[in-house]
């Protein structure tokens, strides 16, 4: 009886998926899809410290500046030199993108939480186009730019016994945005976000960071903060 | 198997719960669907008008199947024997597209059929329509009788109800601009989908020529155009005729900012790039190398026309004086038109996507400009001079090329992608004589470059101020091959009477393929010196895919 069941589920089975087969393309996959464009990523200068902001290949998606998207390809986010760079399975090569070409990236981290980057113009010193991790969307953006510094710092021995006296830093910059107004710099502290509300509005914001619990040290926490005044119509000022 | 097949469908239930019954019945009903959906008939092709002379402009609206993804839809002008004449793609937009075909010369008088087709992977349907066209050179003289096709897939036209044509009139003076209004009721508002067309034509015939449509389970395609045209063809082995395998084929346009694709062959030798966001014709370039030194190749481009040939049987109508009066003065009125060169496109400006910033082989890091430095005589002495970073060497006329690394600052020690106005090459011969007034820019890329899976150790990229492509060396591995694309956006040009002394001969009075549904259409049109029977159409389709007309007739006297 069980076998007669899966004998006629078999074969209905073979009829549906059959007609999805003669339609099958034999075709090249992603064959008028845009290509990555790049160059040959040489590896950093080994110091303590990590350039990468992840520290394993990850898979993600790039979006290039005509709307396509290339998916589930192998990146690395480069914090140091704000670059991403990304595994080419076919030729066993890490490439870093061309900044120009793409409008942004995102990946799942190593934590199962999806980071998604984009690219803006930065104008303030130095100028430039950057990667921006967006914390928070909303009618103003926070922004992370999880910069890696190279600094000097007293000798030390490396992993192989080398003498080495710089190491790199986590330099992590957060920016409140708005496509009008621009950039403001901005702590993870309550005293950095409450400072950029109106004066009449900083003691409720106080009060409804109270309420909530919320310690603003934390990227969670002040992202969540940052929601609740936005739901609660406050505006910031910057 | 055996099981199945010993017994009826419906005591194979009884083995199931009723659960597991659902799933199969609404299993079945989805493969049903699935089924249905390919065969969409709402599928016609409409030209402006049933007979043309030849050297003439054909316009014809296309309606395509709503259940076809691609945005492709191609238009071929066939003659009885099922040979084609001319062909041109459009873009499908909203299920519709317009374009049209230039009637050659030197056709031979006779019923032809028009074909538009689409290239899908599922089933290739496609739509006809027949026309008369008569060579202008030879006129009706020795003809009695004309071949209709048999009529079988005819589409059934239901009238537009209770549309209303207000302030038109039955009679018309010639040369004189003419208003009227076309009123839809709401009732077939709601039903119309998409746009509709209107043209306003001279009606010398008594033809009643119906778009046909035929459901061909045939060859089909293994692509679906769904980005925009595909070029394919395939690659041969010339030593046993057989598809070559893992040949890398390259394909490029030249242009301001060149592209570039590439394709990977199969066991089938088959190889397909997308061309994307071109209008007209265009040249490009189809090349590919070998893998191994005994394998020579060679290139076949597919023919861009259906890879379906079509055969018709026609049944014979007689035709009469009054016919072969009107057709000699249509001829008349063609041939001074040629003779004064009038327009009847009017082509629209085309705002240029700009989605493309900078060449496939990234942002050079130096771009050069010979001409704003002293003439020099060959690429010798520009590399010299000029090209930091590019070591061009001709010794015993061998010449080689390297680009220098500038992460590693040494040079490569491989060959640079050498391009000629966007172009790739592998002769480096084909750049030595190069002299300074042949150049227009030289862009360098010292760094080891990326595009997709191609690797480029630096990049030379030469564009030249008269790009004629007599450069390249044709040969089996390096095809250059003309594209028509799709056709630029135009629109009929309206009047033709740009000197009062020459008359204005237009057949075609109006035609508008995409007339946006609304309450209360107004039109604007200007009648010829032609005088005679004129007919106005009027042509919608509707959510169930059922195509409407509307027609009126009136005189220009």
């Amino acid at each position: 009886m069980k076998n007669n069941k899966l004998y006629i589920f078999i074969f209905l089975t073979g009829i549906f998926i059959s007609n999805f087969l003669f339609a099958q393309s034999n075709t090249n996959e992603n064959f008028d899809s845009e290509k990555i464009r790049g160059v040959s990523h040489y590896i950093y200068p080994s110091y303590s410290g990590n350039p990468f902001l992840n520290t394993k290949w990850l898979r993600g998606n790039v979006i290039f500046n005509s709307g396509e998207k290339s998916e589930s390809i192998m990146l690395r986010y480069s914090s140091y030199k704000d670059e991403v760079v990304y595994y080419n399975d076919n030729n066993n090569r890490q490439i870093v993108i061309d900044k120009a070409s793409i409008t942004g990236f995102s990946f799942e981290s190593e934590y199962g939480k999806t980071q998604v980057f984009r690219k803006q113009f930065y104008d303030n010193y130095p100028s430039e186009f950057r990667f921006f991790e967006v914390l928070s969307e909303g009618v103003v953006d926070l922004l992370a730019y999880r910069n890696v510094s190279l600094i000097n710092t007293s000798a030390y021995k490396d992993q192989s016994g080398i003498l080495k006296n710089m190491i790199y830093i986590n330099d992590y910059q957060f920016y409140l945005w708005h496509p009008e107004k621009g950039y403001s710099l901005v702590k993870l502290n309550s005293s950095s976000l409450i400072s950029k509300f109106g004066k009449t509005e900083q003691k409720q914001i106080k009060k409804l960071i109270r309420k909530n619990r919320l310690d603003l040290n934390s990227e969670a926490d002040f992202i969540h903060a940052l929601k609740l005044t936005e739901a609660e119509g406050y505006i910031l000022n910057f | 198997m055996v099981f199945i097949l010993k017994h009826k469908y419906s005591d194979l239930l009884k083995y199931f719960s009723v659960k597991s019954k659902l799933l199969m019945i609404l299993l079945h009903l989805f493969v049903s669907i699935e089924a249905f959906s390919q065969n969409d008939n709402s599928f016609a092709v409409i030209p402006d008008r049933q007979m043309y002379a030849s050297g003439e402009t054909l316009f014809a609206k296309i309606y395509t199947p709503a259940n076809k993804t691609s945005i492709i839809v191609y238009l071929d002008l066939i003659n009885q024997n099922g040979k084609i004449i001319c062909g041109a793609s459009f873009r499908v937009n909203d299920k519709q597209a317009a374009g049209y075909l230039y009637l050659p010369d030197s056709l031979s008088t006779g019923t032809y059929i028009i074909k538009a087709y689409q290239k899908n992977i599922s089933t290739d349907n496609f739509a006809l329509n027949q026309v008369y066209i008569v060579n202008r050179f030879d006129g009706l003289e020795k003809v009695d009788k004309i071949l209709t096709i048999e009529k079988s897939g005819e589409i059934d036209l239901n009238p537009i109800e209770n549309i209303l044509f207000k302030n038109f009139s039955h009679k018309y003076k010639s040369n004189e601009q003419n208003s009227f209004s076309i009123e839809l009721p709401d009732s077939i508002l709601k039903e119309i989908d998409g746009n509709l067309m209107l043209n306003i034509a001279l009606n010398n015939t008594d033809f009643n020529f119906r778009p046909f449509f035929v459901e061909n389970t045939a060859k089909s395609y293994n692509y679906n155009e769904n980005k925009g045209l595909i070029v394919s063809g395939t690659v041969f082995d010339k030593k046993d005729n057989s598809p070559a395998e893992n040949i890398n084929v390259l394909f490029s346009i030249p242009d301001s900012i060149p592209v570039l694709q590439y394709y990977l062959t199969k066991s089938d030798g088959r190889f397909y790039f997308l061309v994307e966001d071109y209008f007209g014709q265009l040249n490009s370039f189809i090349q590919c190398a070998a893998n191994t030194q005994s394998k020579r190749l060679k290139i076949v481009i597919d023919q861009a026309n259906s890879i379906n040939e079509q055969s018709f049987k026609f049944e014979a109508e007689s035709i009469g004086e009054p016919l072969k009066i009107a057709v000699n003065e249509m001829i008349n009125t063609v041939t001074i038109q040629k003779i004064f060169e009038q327009q009847t496109i009017t082509f629209n400006d085309i705002k240029p996507e700009i989605k493309k910033e900078y060449p496939f082989y990234g942002i050079p890091s130096q771009v050069v400009v010979p001409k704003l430095f002293y003439d020099l005589p060959n690429f010798n002495e520009i590399s010299k001079e000029l090209l930091p970073g590019v070591k061009f060497r001709n010794y015993n006329n061998e010449p080689t090329v390297f680009v220098i690394n500038s992460t590693r600052r040494q040079f490569f020690t491989e060959k640079p992608l050498i391009t000629i106005d966007g172009v790739p090459v592998s002769d480096v011969a084909l750049i030595k004589d190069l002299k300074s007034t042949d150049i227009e820019r030289i862009e360098i890329c010292t760094s080891e470059r990326y595009y997709g899976n191609l690797r480029f150790a630096g990049v030379l990229a030469i564009y030249t101020t008269k790009p004629d492509y007599t450069i390249f060396r044709e040969s089996d591995q390096f095809v250059r091959h003309k594209i028509e694309s799709i056709q630029k956006p135009f629109s009929l040009s309206m009047n033709n009477n740009q000197e009062e002394k020459i008359p204005d001969l237009r057949n075609l009075l109006y035609w508008n393929p995409s007339i946006i549904p609304q309450k209360n259409i107004p039109v604007i049109f200007n009648t010829s010196s032609i005088k005679g029977s004129f007919k106005l159409t009027v042509w919608a389709k509707n959510k169930s895919g059922k195509f409407m007309v509307a027609e009126k007739q009136f005189e220009v006297h």
